[in-house]
């Protein structure tokens, strides 16, 4: 005959959690396979004897008051039992990691016999919960301490670097403290303008031209720009702009990375700049000539000049009048030479009194009308003591094939031409 | 017979004037909704028995108690409250009313408060 | 569901009935804490999410920790149930409870469950009583956080309607106060509704 207290016992034991029935003396009247097997306490060890002598480190006064409160509302008390003494200690088999070694419990305590004032308590196995609960606060703990070394990072380049973001219509969105007070705006009056507008942009055609081609192959460009701050001041830049894409491939957007390069461009110039005229040295003229050579598509009505030009009799001013007049009247023709070449050209000091010009845009007519035009100025100059000074001029004009020493060559001719037919001439040696 | 019944809660003065209702059919009934309108509704009407709320707005059940007491102190006032703590049922005696009784208050209970009234 | 469906009517017997259950459960804690409490004007509100969050906000400020409970219950009348309680409020219970000078965060954490389970099933059991319904409790958890983390930040649901219940549990004398706030949505407060019908034919009979 199976009467109700087995029925009873035969479905605690089949829970899946440990279960329990005690008084509210903590006297044991159940204690199911459960609790046996992870306890190493049987059943009819503990039955009729109080909790209290087999886990004597128990907190009774609170675990007591507990099951009172549950008699007296007639409704479950539940409680987390994750620490000592707070319930009864189930050691946890897991090896794998060593977070917690006894198992975290949840305890519900409810209502059995009120009448007898006995109560259920059931105990849950949380360990896996407070597992996840305990690595998502070391996670937090650590994403914290990234996020703030990220934050000082961004102060630091906030307050240095000039970086500017734009939209794909290069439109500003954000931009860096250093940016703002570089070019003395706020950040209101500068998002919403176009990026363009701080660049300088006559000195600049053909690096915007070169920027806009770069961005539009959705590459990276870099160069030196010119930009305006508010007082007007022009700054030399390195410029880096990086377009970023979606992933339909897209620009979303636009950064830009500026460097002020003042002092790099004032020691450039120094070491392009002949100390005495104060235009361009032989080495920039190379230079400026090998772009000239490669950049651009010359075509017969469309083609750059080379003029070269020496000062006639010079060696007889240094030696009638000495070096320093020989110095002011090299000067004086610089001068004259920079103010009377068009906007565009390059002019330089070739070396003792030689003088190049380079022209872009232009036919071998062009190039032989300025030509004149130089020598003329050069003609109406007069230094004190020395008088009238005048020089030759050999012009050519690049033609397909041509390199740098092709071209010297041929303008050194044209000159040795107008030497030879009495100085104050120009000379021009086409292919 | 004119009696006042004080609640903020619409329901809660239903269902008290109801259960009266079954035991004095011919009572005349006067509704306040806080304690300002119950004193001045006191003042002018002069009702035999107050039922009274303790929690209301503007004015609570505990002054318009001893505002009550004061323009008559022989005013019978039954507290009728969710609030069921001793304390409370000491203060509200203390303060001259004749009884307090836990809400809801059902046909049965209201029969027991009646019978200690003085008609 | 019409908003009008759940009228003024049903939310001053809501209102009243929830009066009633928190005289029940004040007078449960005044016994465990040997105190007098003070009863508030439970206030009751329909919204949504937007609304909830505004109404939390005004009530918590946000910027300070709070002991949060909250413990979800199932049945005809079902929903959140959640007790906040500042910091201050908590170690004075803990106090009072642990009969020691200074509780542990253990003993702390755990007279605020205590604390909350008297609350929450006085309440419960008492209103689901007067709606003539059976309440099923499930287990609570208990987190210290700060005012503006009390309700999720995803945005992806939005109840379209809730109701709150909140009050104020207030024991003046030993410092100890929390906000309660009951919380049913949707599909609930349809049948939520008809049980206060019932009620108010019970009361029309």
């Amino acid at each position: 005959m199976i009467n109700t207290m087995d029925y009873c016992n035969i479905v605690f034991d089949s829970l899946e959690n440990g279960t329990m029935i005690v008084d509210e003396n903590c006297t044991v009247w159940a204690w199911n396979k459960w609790l046996e097997i992870n306890t190493a306490i049987t059943s009819e060890h503990i039955i009729g004897k109080n909790l209290e002598d087999f886990y004597p480190e128990i907190d009774y006064k609170g675990f007591k008051r507990k099951i009172r409160t549950t008699l007296r509302l007639n409704s479950p008390t539940f409680y987390d039992a994750s620490l000592s003494n707070r319930f009864i200690t189930v050691p946890r088999n897991k090896i794998t990691t060593s977070l917690l070694t006894t198992m975290q419990l949840q305890v519900t305590i409810s209502p059995y016999i009120p009448e007898v004032k006995r109560v259920m308590v059931s105990i849950q196995d949380i360990s896996d919960l407070h597992e996840l609960k305990l690595t998502l606060q070391q996670r937090m703990k650590e994403i914290a301490s990234l996020n703030s070394e990220l934050r000082q990072d961004k102060q630091i380049i906030d307050a240095n670097l000039m970086i500017v973001k734009t939209d794909c219509g290069c439109m500003i969105l954000e931009v860096t403290d250093a940016f703002s007070s570089f070019f003395g705006y706020n950040e209101a009056e500068l998002r919403g303008a176009f990026l363009s507008s701080i660049y300088v942009t006559d000195t600049m055609e053909t690096e915007l031209l070169q920027m806009k081609e770069t961005l539009q192959k959705k590459q990276k460009w870099s160069g030196e720009v010119q930009v305006v701050t508010k007082e007007g001041e022009t700054v030399w830049m390195d410029a880096v702009i990086s377009p970023y894409l979606d992933e339909q491939d897209d620009i979303t957007s636009y950064t830009a990375i500026y460097h002020d390069i003042t002092d790099k461009k004032r020691i450039e110039l120094l070491s392009v700049t002949d100390p005495l005229t104060k235009l361009y040295n032989r080495q920039k003229f190379n230079d400026v000539f090998d772009v000239m050579l490669m950049r651009r598509h010359w075509k017969e009505g469309n083609s750059f000049g080379l003029i070269l030009m020496d000062v006639d009799h010079f060696k007889k001013v240094n030696d009638t009048y000495g070096h320093q007049k020989g110095d002011a009247v090299l000067i004086a023709v610089s001068d004259i030479l920079a103010q009377t070449v068009r906007t565009g050209d390059v002019l330089a000091r070739w070396g003792g009194e030689e003088f190049v010009v380079l022209l872009p845009d232009v036919d071998s007519e062009k190039a032989a009308y300025v030509a004149e035009k130089l020598r003329r100025a050069v003609e109406g100059t007069s230094i004190s003591e020395v008088g009238a000074v005048t020089a030759s001029f050999g012009v050519t004009v690049y033609a397909e094939g041509d390199t740098q020493e092709s071209m010297m060559h041929r303008s050194d001719g044209a000159l040795y031409r107008a030497k030879e037919k009495g100085r104050n001439r120009i000379e021009s040696l086409l292919v | 017979m004119k009696v006042l019944v004080v609640d903020d809660s619409k329901l809660a003065r239903l269902s008290l004037i109801k259960s009266l209702k079954e035991h004095e059919p011919s009572a005349e009934i006067l509704e306040a909704e806080n304690g300002e309108i119950a004193v001045e509704l006191f003042k002018s009407e002069n009702p035999r028995v107050v039922f009274l709320d303790l929690t209301m707005p503007v004015m609570d059940g505990f002054e318009a108690l001893k505002l009550i007491m004061q323009i008559d102190p022989k005013a019978q006032v039954v507290v009728v409250s969710a609030d069921i703590q001793t304390h409370a049922q000491q203060q509200v005696l203390a303060l001259g009313a004749k009884l307090m009784v836990p809400k809801p208050i059902n046909s049965d209970k209201m029969l027991g408060v009646l019978q200690q009234l003085v008609f | 569901m019409q908003i009008d469906e759940f009228s003024e009517d049903h939310l001053d017997v809501l209102k009243e009935l929830m009066n009633i259950a928190m005289g029940n459960a004040t007078a449960s804690i005044a016994d465990l804490l040997q105190a007098f409490g003070t009863m508030h004007i439970p206030h009751l509100a329909i919204s949504d999410m937007d609304g909830l969050k505004a109404y939390m906000e005004k009530t918590i400020p946000s910027d300070e920790k709070y002991y949060v409970t909250k413990q979800l219950f199932g049945g005809m009348f079902g929903g959140e149930f959640i007790f906040v309680m500042t910091d201050e409020s908590a170690v004075n219970l803990g106090h009072y409870l642990y009969d020691v000078t200074a509780p542990s965060d253990a003993d702390i954490m755990d007279a605020v469950i205590e604390l909350t389970n008297i609350l929450s099933s006085t309440i419960l059991s008492r209103l689901s009583e007067e709606l003539n319904t059976k309440v099923q409790f499930f287990v609570p958890s208990t987190e210290l956080m700060s005012g503006n983390e009390l309700i999720g930040h995803d945005e992806t649901l939005n109840y379209h309607r809730i109701i709150i219940i909140s009050t104020l549990m207030e024991f003046q004398s030993h410092k100890i106060s929390g906000h309660i706030f009951i919380l049913t949505k949707d599909k609930m407060i349809e049948s939520l509704s008809r049980l206060i019908d019932q009620k108010l034919e019970e009361l029309y009979a």
